[in-house]
């Protein structure tokens, strides 16, 4: 049974990385308990503040960051907190526990004619865990936002056991989900900064989030059967693909459809990764070929709910066009099959990356203007075909990133998407040194605020290169967890 | 030697082009053209030889284990190639250019024969990025 | 089952951890209460449960990080195989949940530790008595109404199965009776009919299957049979899609629904009743997306890049795609009056009756619970009538209709389609007499 928690993606290279032997699997937890309510939750952490046992809280728990880092450690697995406690449609918020996926919410929501943001991890994880302790970029972001931006009222079981309510939830009269913040300093920044904490500063049981109006008709008929259906395009939906040839222009063209705040989805990836997202295997990637040549595509979907709405967005979208000479290669040069507007609206487009190797992550991350988004990624390239020539990663000549945009273009992300072979040691050892080395590169050249920097090792190689932040963050970490209850291995100890 | 089950790489570069049969205006702009080329992926098996005819496209794999199997004489092809796969994709994907191509082959990591009638099957790749 | 050794030991070293095994294909969730897919970890919960945890455990033996366990064997055999985690993987991803688990299960057996005490009694059963139910061979037909006309020259054979012989015969009686009505000449093979070995295959035990198999095949071909009726979906899929990996054999097979469909279609049943009812239909798993034969695949596996393989021509995937959804609800649509309205997930994804996978013998308590889930589902549509096209699924629905006390009826397909063909009141109550 546990070892069945041991294991996740890419723990493989995460152990190359700490010079452990490069298998799936982390080291074993005590055992794996399944609260029904946070009064339970609290409990246990009291047992393990009695007992010095760890304490690492997963809900769907996909990724290395929901592993135990030693085997004094036990995981507290949220499934059986799975009640969507509330949907505000007036004032655009719902209320969550952890085991509620993003698929879930939304289907729920779409009966209000509204939607939820879910990470690009797709639509079958936690959007709780999204909002309280990870990342949260997702392909939807230039309509939904970041997680980050998104979360509102918390409850928060701490470290020592003490459940925290953050915000609006905490008042004493009338408590309510509305607001995270307080009179008193507000404690989102410290929760989760940019990249949470994932389980190292306590374990979230209930979080309010923004909704957003689902971007055109509920709809939403398949038909034909699985992988291959059809979708029953809504009315209002356009897609467009155009290559902006050099990534200079990109981060124009970017910056002014973001400005006109009218895209659904609007996402740089790689000519593989425009391929991939079309794709449901590696096969019928192959007919994609028209469009996979394409030096720096741009993705933008855009979506209405009326006519007129969407008038107006094709009309701006035209003139992007115009003004900058591209061409939309949809209708032309290639069709996508239907179902890419399902997935598309289902945020699903993440999990095709798997489709090449079976295996992906992203090396490098940041969260930071479009220009420096834009030269994160010329700039890594040739570092990223270095490995490619060696046949450790996939070959997407050193391309492979995904930028997309948040806040009218305000700020951008890119993630740097890499294909690996897990089952490969060649490649899991490849992949790691990759890793580590794209670290260093991203200090050398100053390429922005990381957002994949974990454990103690990436914090104390950054935290110099930003006022120190390391030290702040181990006096949070000292402050609300002094006993070092909850799992560190992807947050900070207070050493 | 030559399978009409085009097989590895050549069943690869079949299921690339062989839709190309569908589209009225390639069968159009080679209706006249009668060649045939023979590419060869030199890290994969089975060469594919593309057999161009009256603007049908056929595709057919030859084994390129020992490379003579791959001789003019014996196929009677009109143009060569022949490289890694990772130039091909490359190639494919306009991610290297005529001078790039020629480096290679200066460098002996691409091979050609019948240049001049390689600018034909050229023509045809462009077609697929239409 | 077709995963080699090979392919198992690459593909166990593939899963993701993404979850996506728990749940219906993404793009068909519809509400948060109908978005699972997997009876065991709804109700067990802890992730090993689920088919990706099944996965991760098939690794970890053979990484020789577990060894055989009872906590191993009660983990893996509280699987009711429906093989929805394998639809739900397959939207993007190319692994076989549902083939590795079979294969661990069969090592387990090897190793001394399968299948469960439960399943091992039925198997016994099987080898002493052709049936799991532990009831003597001679009574397999001998309940089968005498005025039901049988042809023992004819080519096509009413293959009866285990359950409907034993425990749901007014669904052989009625499959029976509406041959009768269309004028279709039929033999059944009485003591000569044995187990079709689905119980059997399904825990892992396959040199038993094997033997079963061939004798069935052996009976069969001797009578020169060219056409097999199922109208248990198990006996079915075991027919369709099992036995042709060990054994070829000339005749074709068919569910009573594809052949019901043709009749209805041909003119040869006429449905002159009105039967004024709201039903649901609940998709067998042997009927739908397991009942998809292999397809023979004559490619290459050709590495094109480093790291990078591609099938050319691409692999068939088994996805559900030909499975049987059309023809029972086409002829539902068929019945006068009758309104037909669908659960949340249905066809390659329908939730699970629970009864598969020997769990109906080794837990019948998530057999009973996994019933009642759906039951919840079928009553949520509105329905007042449950129908379905297996007699294994008849049994544990109706457990599941008693347990939870529900509204509903059930009745199989067959049972429905006697009734709008206007079976006299008399023969119609002789059904249901005929019943245990």
């Amino acid at each position: 049974m546990t070892n069945a928690y041991s294991y996740n993606w890419c723990m493989e290279f995460v152990n190359c990385m700490e010079e452990k032997e490069p298998i799936p699997f982390s080291s074993v937890p005590k055992a794996v308990l399944l609260p029904s309510s946070t009064e339970e939750v609290q409990q246990i952490v009291r047992i393990c503040n009695e007992y010095n046992i760890q304490f690492k809280a997963q809900s769907t728990g996909l990724g290395p960051w929901n592993q135990p880092s030693s085997e004094n450690c036990v995981i507290i697995d949220l499934r059986r907190m799975n009640k969507i406690i509330k949907i505000d449609d007036r004032s655009l918020y719902a209320v969550v526990e952890p085991y509620v996926s993003g698929a879930q919410l939304q289907a729920e929501t779409m009966k209000y004619g509204l939607t939820v943001h879910m990470p690009g991890a797709g639509p079958q994880v936690s959007p709780l865990a999204s909002a309280t302790s990870m990342n949260g970029p997702g392909f939807t972001s230039p309509h939904t936002g970041h997680s980050a931006r998104n979360v509102l009222g918390v409850e928060w079981v701490l470290p020592d056991g003490e459940i925290l309510r953050l915000g609006s939830a905490g008042m004493k009269n009338n408590p309510d989900w509305y607001i995270g913040d307080g009179p008193g300093p507000s404690l989102r920044g410290i929760m989760r900064g940019w990249a949470g904490a994932k389980s190292g500063i306590g374990i979230f049981t209930k979080v309010a989030f923004k909704l957003f109006p689902y971007p055109c008709s509920t709809n939403f008929k398949l038909s034909g059967n699985s992988p291959n259906y059809e979708f029953e395009i809504p009315d209002y939906m356009k897609l467009y693909v155009m290559d902006c040839k050099s990534y200079n222009y990109l981060e124009k063209v970017f910056l002014k459809i973001e400005e006109e705040e009218i895209s659904f989805i609007c996402s740089h990836l790689s000519g593989y990764g425009l391929g991939a997202i079309f794709s449901n295997s590696i096969e019928s990637l192959m007919d994609k070929i028209p469009i996979a040549g394409m030096l720096v595509p741009l993705v933008v979907l855009i979506a209405a709910r009326t006519k007129r709405e969407f008038d107006y967005k094709q009309k701006v979208m035209s003139k992007v066009i115009d003004d900058f000479k591209l061409e939309n290669v949809i209708g032309s040069k290639y069709t996508p099959n239907s179902l890419f507007y399902a997935e598309a609206l289902r945020s699903n487009l993440g999990l095709h990356g798997f489709i090449a190797t079976g295996g992906f992550q992203s090396s490098k991350g940041q969260c930071d203007t479009a220009n420096v988004c834009v030269n994160t990624t010329k700039m890594s390239i040739p570092l990223k075909k270095k490995y490619i020539k060696r046949g450790v990663i996939g070959n997407d000549f050193g391309e492979g990133v995904w930028i997309t945009s948040y806040e009218s273009g305000h700020y951008f992300h890119i993630e740097s998407p890499t294909m690996f072979d897990q089952t490969d040691e060649k490649s899991v050892k490849g992949m790691a040194e990759n890793m580590e080395e794209n670290y260093q590169f991203d200090l050398i050249k100053h390429l922005g605020a990381p957002f994949f920097v974990e454990g103690d090792r990436m914090h104390d190689l950054f935290g110099p290169e930003m006022m120190n932040y390391n030290k702040w963050l181990r006096k949070i970490k000292k402050a609300f967890d002094p006993k070092g209850i909850a799992d560190s291995g992807f947050y900070i100890t207070a050493k | 030697m030559v399978n009409p089950n085009a097989r590895g790489f050549a069943g690869l570069i079949k299921s690339i082009m062989e839709p190309l049969n569908e589209n009225p205006e390639f069968k159009e702009k080679f209706n006249k053209l009668n060649r045939k080329f023979l590419i060869n992926a030199s890290n994969l098996d089975h060469a594919a030889l593309i057999s161009v005819n009256q603007g049908v496209l056929k595709v057919e794999s030859v084994p390129n284990k020992p490379e003579s199997n791959l001789k003019k004489k014996l196929i009677g092809w009109d143009g060569f190639i022949s490289m890694d796969s990772q130039i091909f994709l490359a190639l494919a994907m306009n991610r290297i250019s005529i001078v790039g191509i020629s480096l290679k082959w200066i460098l002996g990591k691409v091979k050609m024969r019948g240049i001049l009638k390689l600018l034909a099957l050229l023509s045809i790749f462009d077609f697929l990025k239409k | 089952m077709q995963l080699n050794e090979e392919a198992y030991q690459t593909m166990i070293k593939r899963c993701l951890r993404c979850s996506i095994c728990k749940w219906i294909p993404q793009v068909q969730i519809k509400s948060k209460k109908y978005a699972t897919a997997c009876p065991a970890i709804d109700l067990y919960n802890f992730h090993p449960y689920s088919g990706g945890g099944k996965i991760i455990l098939a690794l970890a033996l053979e990484m020789g990080r577990i060894t055989p366990s009872e906590e191993l064997r009660d983990i893996v055999y509280k699987c009711t195989e429906c093989g929805n985690c394998a639809i739900a993987c397959k939207f993007l991803n190319t692994l076989e949940p549902l083939e590795i688990i079979m294969r661990l299960r069969e090592k387990l057996v090897k190793a001394g530790c399968g299948p469960m005490p439960k399943q091992e009694e039925y198997i016994q059963s099987i080898r002493e008595f052709n049936n799991p139910y532990n009831e003597p061979h001679e009574e397999r037909a001998d309940w089968f109404p005498e005025d039901i006309k049988i042809d023992s020259k004819a080519k096509v054979l009413y293959y009866i199965g285990c359950t409907s012989s034993y425990r749901r015969k007014e669904m052989a009686i009625a499959t029976a009776r509406i041959l009768n009505a269309a004028g279709i000449s039929f033999n059944i093979l009485r003591d000569e009919e044995y187990c079709c070995g689905s119980p059997i295959l399904r825990t892992g035990e396959l040199d038993t299957f094997e033997q079963v198999l061939n004798r069935n095949l052996d009976v069969i071909e001797s009578k020169g049979i060219e056409t097999i009726i199922f109208s248990c979906a198990g006996c079915y899929d075991t027919f369709k899609v099992d036995y042709p990996l060990y054994r070829n054999y000339n005749f074709k097979v068919v569910h009573a629904v594809e052949y019901f469909e043709k009749l209805l279609e041909i003119g040869r049943l006429k449905l002159t009743k009105e039967i004024p009812i709201k039903v649901t239909y609940h998709d067998p798993c042997h009927l739908g997306r397991n009942a998809e034969r292999y397809e023979e695949w004559e490619g290459d596996t050709v590495q094109i890049l480093p790291l990078i393989s591609m099938d050319i021509p691409p692999k068939p995937k088994r996805a559900g795609k030909n499975g049987i959804y059309d023809a029972p609800r086409n002829i539902l649509k068929k019945i006068p009056g009758l309104k037909l309205v669908e659960m949340e997930r249905i066809r390659e994804y329908a939730y699970c009756c629970g009864a598969g996978g020997g769990v109906k013998a080794a837990f019948p308590e998530m057999a009973l619970k996994t019933a009642e889930l759906r039951i919840e589902e079928a009553e949520d549509t509105g329905a007042q009538v449950m129908i379905s096209a297996c007699p294994f699924c008849s049994t544990n629905l109706q457990d599941g209709i008693n347990s939870r006390g529900s509204h509903l009826k059930y009745y199989d397909i067959s049972e429905l389609l006697l009734m709008a063909m206007g079976l006299d009141p008399e023969k119609l109550a002789q059904i249901l007499s005929e019943v245990d």
